[in-house]
């Protein structure tokens, strides 16, 4: 039995909140500014919108960007499920725990050092194997992975460990040999932390600048590349607008996924 | 033929199958990385693609040589710019890491005691600004900080202040932003730890006489601790490595580790010394890494373990 | 309230009979802790055997060794002759019913029955027809579309009975099948079992600490103790001819008294014991010489109350009732005896409490029949 909540703790939940906030809904209410300020408001306008959509590199980098993020995000979600399901199931084997440190450093490590070695692991495989050729989409969705697959090792890893064992006992008592066991029982029931996996890596993968730009090639930028740039020149209500429709789609992306988890329960 | 599709089955799904993909990617792609940005400490500058000497040498048919540079390490250990950065870094996210805890813990104590039907919600609400570009939401403390932003302006407007207030380009700017971004990190964990709580404990400290306060302090807190280190962990390593934020907010007075290293990297193509000082990063990292790493495994046996 | 189970013929007495299951010298260690401990064990077609102890004993850690979840460290078992040490779970003519019914959550109660015979070479016609048989068996026809979480724990565990029966496995293992049952549903359930048992004729294994259970639903039960097993036996001979204080402490209550053998021939067994203040007479022979150290041991309910002094000299104490314990069918009586031992007398309720004839601080007479000590002498 837990104890009310007390009105400080209310409070501060709220300012919370309004902190976390706050700094969004700015940039969203500037996007409709009709002058280029981005804090006196002139006015409602849609023109930086305009502008976006005419922004034939800043689409470019968005395509790469999605391209980039799907794979990602596919290849991370397999990695990390099978990465998971060794951890959890495959009881104590030689070089478990070595292989735990290994599939959850990537989410601590900062990362310029992990950008920085991908890089120089790709100028030394060029080299010497002449893979992979220079640098671009690819390695860039490499990169990627190996910063995603821990997020979803991690994801899965919890979902495994509450899922009752047994279950996959009964199946195998029952005559399944053990990839139909996976299939059919593993896989159904850990699909909430797969879902919530795959969208995780996929906004990992879609908002990562560091990364991508150590292991980038001429005609890769992604996205947050070109957005980086482009505040380094100034502030520009177009960026907001850019802001804008991410959150949107991030939101309505969010809802959804959490609607749709809410009508799965088991 | 069922014998043989059987074994097959039992192949492809035994342990050594489903452990070799995301072994040999980690090793691969994580793992040896690291030596060579070890190795490649200890070249010189050189011009060219790429620049850098190489460490074996063939000399004449038959003698190798291995040229170990440490002129790098030299370098940023007498040079006390970088030396500096380290301390600066540590310190920037620190104080990030403790900003975090003070606005996280209260959050996720009062997370934990909200009704199941609100939880759901204000917990997503926490995560929402996470899956929103980083980039832009420190994109948008350039508005609110700047002299002409947000807070200035309504100070100004407001008869407060004479004239702007010097916020963004600060370190107190770069602290902030760190905080910011990181703020669900702490939140998150924390929140995991305080719900496990078994709350009769609580209970029955008020039964023998304990004031609340004294509740919070002796058996809340020490009882949260794996959420504290965990989300504590969460923030400091990653920050202490930042990039973006003290590029963005933190202006030429900030020195931080992550930001001289992309210059080294970006502006004057020294990639040895850029890789001396991962590794001089790393080093650094050690220690919480290691608590981090401790935690993990603790958590996972818990888990594992039933 | 047992339950006699008609069985004609008692295959285990027979020699040449040929075991259905058999585990021979069977041991599981896990990284030093010896979990199941050297078990040679033999269960006939047809028979309902229970595995009983403590937790911790070993009894689940044999069980999964027979479903195929473990490989044992040494040993062999056979299913039908057949050698099935080493083969996987899913290789086995062996079905198992879990503590926790392990029903699929995300299938209908019939696709969850179906389950085990999609993974067989059976038509689709064959498979709705043994599912449908099997839910009818089980009397749960009406709930085939329903998911795990809107059925109760009773209506759960019969799925899962149906689930691992419609395989017709050759064995049927049961953990702990009615832990998670209350009382009334318990005894219900344990009639049930048994007659389902008895309908189709399949060999059950069944795990459980609780020794009613075992003892009313058993054809045999094995008791065991840290991996080992004591003793294999109808619950008759488990409950009356136990070999071993274990076992005799394990099942019911029991008194025992020390003493020393002053006679020991073919035929009888004399025992000295200043505990009891008599000497107790067995009338069959015993593992144990003159002089040696023994326990004699009686139920409870053999030993006698009377008011007034018995006749025989053997097998016959005094002492004062310090304590009793009103069970509403029995009371348990404690009497002190002139040692200072306690001895407990259970005596059916014959007359209401009111006319009772003895009460507390009165002084009896105990005393038993010599057919129904036993000697405990390890």
């Amino acid at each position: 039995m837990k104890t009310r909540l007390s009105p400080f703790l209310k409070i501060f939940l709220g300012c919370g909140y309004g902190f976390l906030y706050l700094p969004i809904f700015t940039l969203i209410i500037f996007s409709f500014n009709a002058s280029r300020q981005i804090t006196v408001w002139q006015g409602f306008s849609l023109q930086w919108y305009e502008a976006l959509l005419q922004d034939t590199v800043l689409i470019r980098s968005a395509w790469n960007s999605l391209q980039i993020a799907t794979c990602a995000a596919t290849l991370a979600v397999i990695l990390g499920t099978l990465a998971a399901t060794a951890l959890v199931r495959f009881g104590r084997f030689r070089g478990r725990s070595f292989f735990g440190i290994l599939a959850t450093a990537p989410l601590v490590m900062p990362e310029v050092i992990t950008g920085l070695s991908l890089l120089l692991l790709f100028v030394g495989l060029e080299q010497n194997f002449g893979w992979p050729q220079g640098r671009g989409l690819l390695t860039i969705i490499i990169a990627h992975t190996t910063l995603c697959m821990a997020y979803v090792t991690i994801l899965v890893r919890g979902r495994l460990a509450e899922m009752e064992r047994s279950l996959e006992e009964a199946a195998l008592d029952l005559g399944a040999h053990p990839l139909k066991v996976f299939m059919a029982i593993t896989l159904p029931l850990i699909s909430p932390a797969l879902i919530s996996g795959w969208l995780l890596a996929f906004a990992l993968s879609l908002d990562d600048l560091v990364l991508a730009s150590f292991v980038a090639g001429p005609g890769s930028s992604t996205l947050p590349m070109v957005i980086f740039s482009s505040i380094r020149f100034g502030i520009s209500p177009k960026i907001n607008a850019l802001a804008t429709l991410i959150i949107t789609g991030v939101a309505i992306s969010v809802l959804l996924a959490g609607w749709l988890m809410h009508r799965k329960r088991y | 033929m069922k014998k043989a599709w059987n074994k097959v089955s039992s192949l492809v799904t035994s342990p050594f199958m489903a452990l070799v993909l995301p072994y040999g990617w980690s090793l691969l792609f994580f793992l040896i990385p690291f030596f060579i940005v070890l190795k490649i400490s200890f070249s010189d500058l050189k011009m060219g693609l790429p620049p850098y000497g190489p460490l074996l040498e063939w000399v004449e048919e038959g003698v190798l040589t291995i040229r170990l540079n440490f002129s790098n390490y030299a370098f940023i250990g007498t040079d006390s710019l970088y030396l500096l950065s380290c301390l600066e870094s540590l310190l920037i996210a620190l104080l990030g890491t403790i900003g975090c805890l003070l606005i996280g813990y209260p959050m996720a104590y009062g997370l934990s005691k909200t009704s199941p039907r609100w939880r759901t919600v204000l917990l997503m609400l926490v995560v929402l600004p996470f899956w929103t570009s980083f980039l832009l939401r420190v994109y948008a403390w350039i508005g609110i900080l700047s002299p002409h932003g947000f807070i200035n302006t309504l100070l100004l407007k407001a008869g407060i202040i004479a004239s702007p207030l010097t916020l963004l380009d600060t370190t107190f700017a770069t602290v902030l932003g760190i905080i910011y971004c990181y703020l669900p990190f702490m939140i998150l964990p924390l929140y995991a730890s305080l719900e496990k709580i078994d709350f009769t404990l609580t209970e029955a400290a008020y039964d023998l006489g304990a004031r609340p306060f004294q509740v919070f302090l002796k058996v809340i807190i020490p009882l949260s601790f794996p959420g504290i280190i965990a989300g504590s962990m969460l923030v400091l390593i990653p920050s202490v490595g930042e990039f973006v934020i003290p590029e963005l907010l933190g202006g030429s007075q900030t020195l931080m580790i992550g930001k001289l290293l992309w210059n080294e990297f970006f502006t004057n193509h020294d990639w040895p010394v850029a890789s001396s000082l991962a590794i001089l990063m790393l080093i650094f990292l050690i220690i919480p890494l290691a608590i981090f790493q401790q935690f993990q495994e603790r958590q996972v046996r818990f888990l594992d373990e039933d | 309230m047992q339950k006699t189970k008609r069985i004609e013929v008692q295959p285990w007495q027979d020699a040449k009979a040929k075991p259905y299951i058999h585990l021979e010298e069977v041991s599981k260690d896990f990284r030093g802790n010896v979990a199941v401990d050297a078990v040679t064990l033999s269960i006939f077609q047809g028979e309902f055997f229970s595995l009983l102890g403590p937790s911790g004993c070993g009894k689940t850690t044999l069980l999964r060794m027979l479903a195929g979840f473990e490989i044992p460290s040494q040993g062999k078992i056979y299913i039908d002759g057949v050698d099935v040490t080493r083969r996987p779970a899913y290789d086995r003519p062996v079905n198992m019913m879990f503590q926790s019914y392990a029903l699929f959550p995300h299938m209908t109660v019939e696709q969850n029955v179906a389950f085990g015979l999609k993974q067989e070479r059976i038509s689709k016609a064959e498979i709705k027809e043994r599912t449908k048989d099997s839910l009818h068996l089980v009397q749960m026809e009406r709930f085939a579309a329903r998911y795990p979480n809107q059925l109760s724990g009773g209506q759960c565990q019969r799925v899962a009975l149906a689930r691992s029966l419609v395989k017709r496995p050759k064995l049927l293992l049961l953990d702990e099948p009615l832990a998670a049952l209350d009382k009334k549903l318990r005894e219900q359930t344990q009639f049930e079992l048994v007659n389902i048992q008895e309908e189709v004729g399949i060999t059950f294994i069944m795990v459980t600490h609780d020794q009613e259970e075992a003892m009313t639903m058993s054809s045999r039960l094995g008791v065991m103790d840290h991996g080992r097993l004591r003793q294999i036996g109808t619950p008759n001979e488990i409950y009356e001819y136990p070999h071993s204080e274990y076992v005799a402490d394990f099942i019911g209550s029991i008194n025992k008294f020390e003493g020393h053998v002053i006679e020991a021939e073919k035929d009888h067994l004399l025992v000295e014991s200043m505990e009891a203040g008599c000497e107790l007479y067995v009338n069959h022979s015993a593992d144990a010489p003159v002089g040696a150290y023994v326990k004699v041991a009686i139920r409870p309910e053999k030993v006698m109350i009377a008011t007034s002094p018995p006749e025989q000299k053997r097998n016959a104490t005094k002492g004062i009732v310090k304590d009793i314990g009103y069970l509403g069918d029995v009371s348990i009586y404690h009497v002190e005896l002139a040692s200072g031992k306690i001895v407990l007398a259970t005596q059916p309720n014959l007359v209401r409490l009111a006319e009772r004839p003895v009460t507390w601080k009165d002084e009896v007479y105990l005393f038993w029949r010599a057919e129904n000590s036993i000697v405990l002498t390890s």
